[in-house]
C-alpha cells in the first residue's frame, strides 16, 4: 500500500472544541479520519515532527473504526504515534504490537498519605535518598525480587492478586484500585516468550531508565473539591507517584510478535504503509497469541508498580518512624500503553492506546465501586520538576475518544537537543533551589528529561478538560525525585 | 581502496536513528553492532575479553534481519550484562546471518535501548557502496 503522508501545512478543520481533523481523501488509503485534539498552539508543536503522518497511517488500519486519534500530548514516534488512539471492530478488525509501543503497560500510580508538607521536608533528603536504595533505578539492574520461572509464570497469569495474596505484597483492598483490578483476564503467559522471560525476571520492582520515575509531591490545587475529597486528596498532601512498566519482559514481547506480524500480515491480505504497523486480525491465531502475550505482560508492569509501592511505603514507615499518617495508600493505577477489549453501543472493539490513558466515565461499570459517580481517576505525570495532575473520566469521552485521554506533557524534544540545552549540573541545582531533591544516576541523563524537552502539561491538561474528555481535579508539585 | 564502515546518529523526538554506510553488507551488519554499543555504552572500552559466542539469526528480508541482528544484541546484552563491540559475520544470506561475537562483561549498560524498530528501515545499494537507516527504541 502506498499513502501520501500528509504536508506540513495539511489542513486540520475544527470540528469542535480543542478538535481538529483530517478527512478521509479518496484514493489514499484512508479508512477513517484523524482527529487531534489540541489548542492552535499545541498543533503547531505537534506539526513540528512527523506524528500527523503517523496518525494518518493509523487511518489505514483494516478494521479501524470511526477515526484514529491523537491526544494533545502526541509526539512522533514509530508506527503510531505517541499519544495515539485507535479501535478496531471485531472479530476481524486488526491488532497491532506497534499500536501499543515495546513498554507494555507503562503507567502510574498514585499514592497519598495523610501527612502535609511541614511533616516530610525535614526528612526529604533521606526519604529520597532511601527510596532511590530501595527500587533499583536504570535500565537491566537486578532487580529486589528474583523470580522463579513458576513464580514469573503465576505474576505474568494472575497479576497483582498472586503479590497480595502469596507474597504479602499490597493489601487485599488495593486491587480495585488498579486497572483492571491488577490482572487482565485474557493474559497467557504461554504466548510469553522464553527470551522475554529470561529479560524480566530479575527486573521486578524495578524503575528502568528514561522518563520512568517516583516523585514525592504534595497537592497544591484542588480544581474540583468534591471530586478531591473523594479521591481523599486535600491541600498541602504529601503523595507519591510511581511512573514506569513492563521493562525487559515487555519490551521483548513486542519485539517477538512485531516480526511474527511482519513475516505473516501477507497472507490475511493485508499490507501497511510502515512495517512497524505490522497487524494481523484479531480473531487470528497470531493476534489471539499476542493478546494473551501483551496481557501477560501488562500484568508483569502492574506487579513492578505494586512491588515499587509496597517499597515505597516500606521507606516512609522506616524514615519517619512510623508517624502516623505515613501509610501510603492507593488512589488509582492506571495503564498508558496497552490494548483493551470494550464495549461502546452494539460494538465489541479492541482499543489500542499507545501513549493514552483509558478514562471511563461515572456511569461506567467497569471502574470500581468507590469512583462510581465520580469517574475513573486519570493519572497524568508532568515532565521531572513539573506538575503532575489527576483528572477523572467523562461519559462524554465515550463518544468523542473511546474513552481516551492524554498520557503525560509529551516530548517537544529530542534527548540529544536537550543535553545540548541543559546542563545537568545547573538544573540539578535550580530544582534543589526549588526544594526540589533529586536522585539521578548523571547529569546527563537529568539534562535529557529536563522540563523544556516537554510540551507544557498545564495546557496539554486544559486541553482535555476543554474538550471534555477528562476533568480536572487537582495539582501535584513535585519536592523530591527518584529517576530511572 | 574502499573506504572503512561508518555510521552516525539521527535524532528523532524519542527515537534514534543510526545510519550506517559500509563497503559492503557483512561490514554493514558489522559496523550497526558497533553502532548499537556506542548507543548503550557511550565511551570506549577495553578490547573485548571475556565473552564470546555465536549467533545465528534469521529473518524474511535483509531489513527484517538488520533489525533481528540489533535485536538479538539488544537481548543478549540486557541478560548477559555485555557489551558486544567485536564482530565477526561469517555467513549473511538474505535471510540468514551467522557471527561471531565478542564483549566484554558491564555492570550495567549506560543507556537504554529497548528495541530496534521497523520504522523508516532501510538498505540501500549505490555504486558498490551499503547504507541502511534503522530506528531505535531508546
Amino acid at each position: 500500500m502506498s499513502i501520501s503522508a500528509p504536508p506540513a501545512d495539511v489542513e486540520l478543520r475544527s470540528v469542535g472544541s480543542c478538535l481538529y481533523e483530517i478527512e478521509r481523501r479518496a484514493g489514499t488509503g484512508m479508512r477513517v479520519p484523524a482527529r487531534i485534539f489540541a489548542d492552535e498552539e499545541l498543533l503547531h508543536q505537534i506539526r513540528r515532527d512527523r506524528s500527523i503522518s503517523q496518525l494518518v497511517n493509523v487511518t489505514t488500519l483494516p478494521g479501524i473504526v470511526d477515526a484514529a486519534l491523537g491526544m494533545p500530548d502526541m509526539h512522533e514516534g514509530y508506527g503510531f504515534p505517541v499519544g495515539g488512539v485507535a479501535a478496531t471492530r471485531l472479530p476481524d478488525g486488526v491488532i497491532s504490537p506497534g499500536g501499543i509501543g515495546f513498554d507494555i503497560n507503562c503507567g502510574v500510580r498514585l499514592l497519598v498519605s495523610d501527612l502535609r508538607d511541614e511533616d516530610v521536608v525535614p526528612s526529604l533528603e533521606a526519604l529520597v535518598h532511601e527510596m532511590s536504595r530501595s527500587v533499583p533505578a536504570g535500565y537491566g539492574r537486578h532487580g529486589r525480587l528474583a523470580l522463579t520461572r513458576d513464580e514469573m509464570d503465576r505474576v505474568l497469569g494472575e497479576g497483582c492478586p498472586y503479590l497480595v495474596r502469596e507474597h504479602g505484597l499490597g493489601r487485599p483492598e488495593d486491587l480495585a484500585l488498579v486497572e483492571s483490578g491488577g490482572v487482565l483476564a485474557g493474559a497467557d503467559p504461554g504466548q510469553v516468550s522464553e527470551r522475554a522471560k529470561r529479560r524480566g525476571e530479575d527486573q521486578l520492582g524495578t524503575l528502568g531508565g528514561g522518563n520512568h520515575f517516583i516523585e514525592v509531591q504534595v497537592v497544591d490545587a484542588i480544581f474540583d473539591e468534591s471530586a478531591a475529597r473523594a479521591l481523599r486528596l486535600f491541600p498541602g498532601q504529601v503523595t507519591v507517584l510511581v511512573h514506569t512498566g513492563s521493562r525487559g519482559l515487555g519490551h521483548q514481547v513486542c519485539t517477538d510478535y512485531v516480526k511474527l506480524m511482519d513475516e505473516v500480515l501477507h497472507k490475511y491480505g493485508i499490507t501497511v504503509p510502515d512495517r512497524q504497523l505490522a497487524c494481523v486480525p484479531f480473531s487470528s491465531p497470531e493476534g489471539r497469541s499476542y493478546f494473551g502475550a501483551m496481557c501477560a505482560a501488562a500484568n508483569f508492569a502492574f506487579c513492578n508498580r505494586q512491588v515499587i509501592a509496597h517499597r515505597a511505603e516500606e521507606v516512609f514507615l522506616r524514615v519517619l518512624h512510623g508517624k502516623p499518617g505515613a501509610e501510603l495508600r492507593l488512589v488509582y493505577d492506571v495503564a498508558h500503553n496497552t490494548a483493551k477489549i470494550e464495549r461502546y453501543g452494539d460494538r465489541m472493539l479492541c482499543v489500542h492506546r499507545k501513549g493514552a490513558t483509558r478514562a471511563f466515565g461515572p456511569s461506567s461499570a467497569e471502574i470500581p465501586a468507590v469512583y462510581r459517580g465520580l469517574g475513573q481517576p486519570v493519572l497524568i505525570p508532568g515532565s521531572m520538576g513539573t506538575a503532575s495532575y489527576v483528572l477523572v473520566g467523562t461519559d462524554e469521552a465515550g463518544t468523542l475518544s473511546f474513552s481516551s485521554t492524554c498520557h503525560g506533557a509529551g516530548r517537544a524534544m529530542s534527548r540529544g537537543a536537550a543535553k545540548r540545552r541543559v546542563q545537568g549540573d545547573v538544573l540539578r541545582k535550580e530544582l534543589l533551589a526549588r526544594g526540589i531533591v533529586i536522585r539521578c544516576p548523571s547529569n546527563q541523563e537529568l539534562a535529557e528529561e529536563a522540563p523544556l524537552a516537554y510540551k507544557d502539561v498545564d495546557r496539554v491538561v486544559d486541553v482535555v478538560h476543554r474538550a471534555g474528555i477528562a476533568r480536572k481535579v487537582a495539582r501535584l508539585r513535585p519536592i523530591g525525585v527518584v529517576k530511572g | 581502496m574502499a573506504a572503512a564502515a561508518s555510521h552516525s546518529f539521527e535524532e528523532h523526538r524519542g527515537e534514534l536513528e543510526i545510519r550506517i554506510d559500509a563497503p559492503s553488507l557483512p561490514a554493514l551488519f558489522a559496523e550497526a553492532g558497533r553502532a548499537l554499543a556506542e548507543v548503550m555504552h557511550a565511551t570506549p572500552l577495553e578490547a573485548p575479553a571475556g565473552w564470546s559466542d555465536e549467533v545465528v539469526v534469521n529473518a524474511r528480508d535483509p531489513e527484517a534481519l538488520l533489525v533481528e541482528w540489533l535485536n538479538e544484541l539488544v537481548f543478549r546484552s540486557e541478560v548477559s550484562k555485555v557489551l558486544f563491540t567485536d564482530f565477526e559475520i561469517t555467513h549473511l544470506s538474505d535471510r540468514q546471518l551467522v557471527a561471531a561475537i565478542r564483549g566484554t562483561s558491564v555492570e550495567q549498560l549506560r543507556n537504554p535501548v529497548k528495541a530496534a524498530t521497523y520504522h523508516g528501515l532501510s538498505i540501500t545499494e549505490r555504486a558498490g557502496r551499503f547504507t541502511a537507516k534503522v530506528i531505535l527504541d531508546v
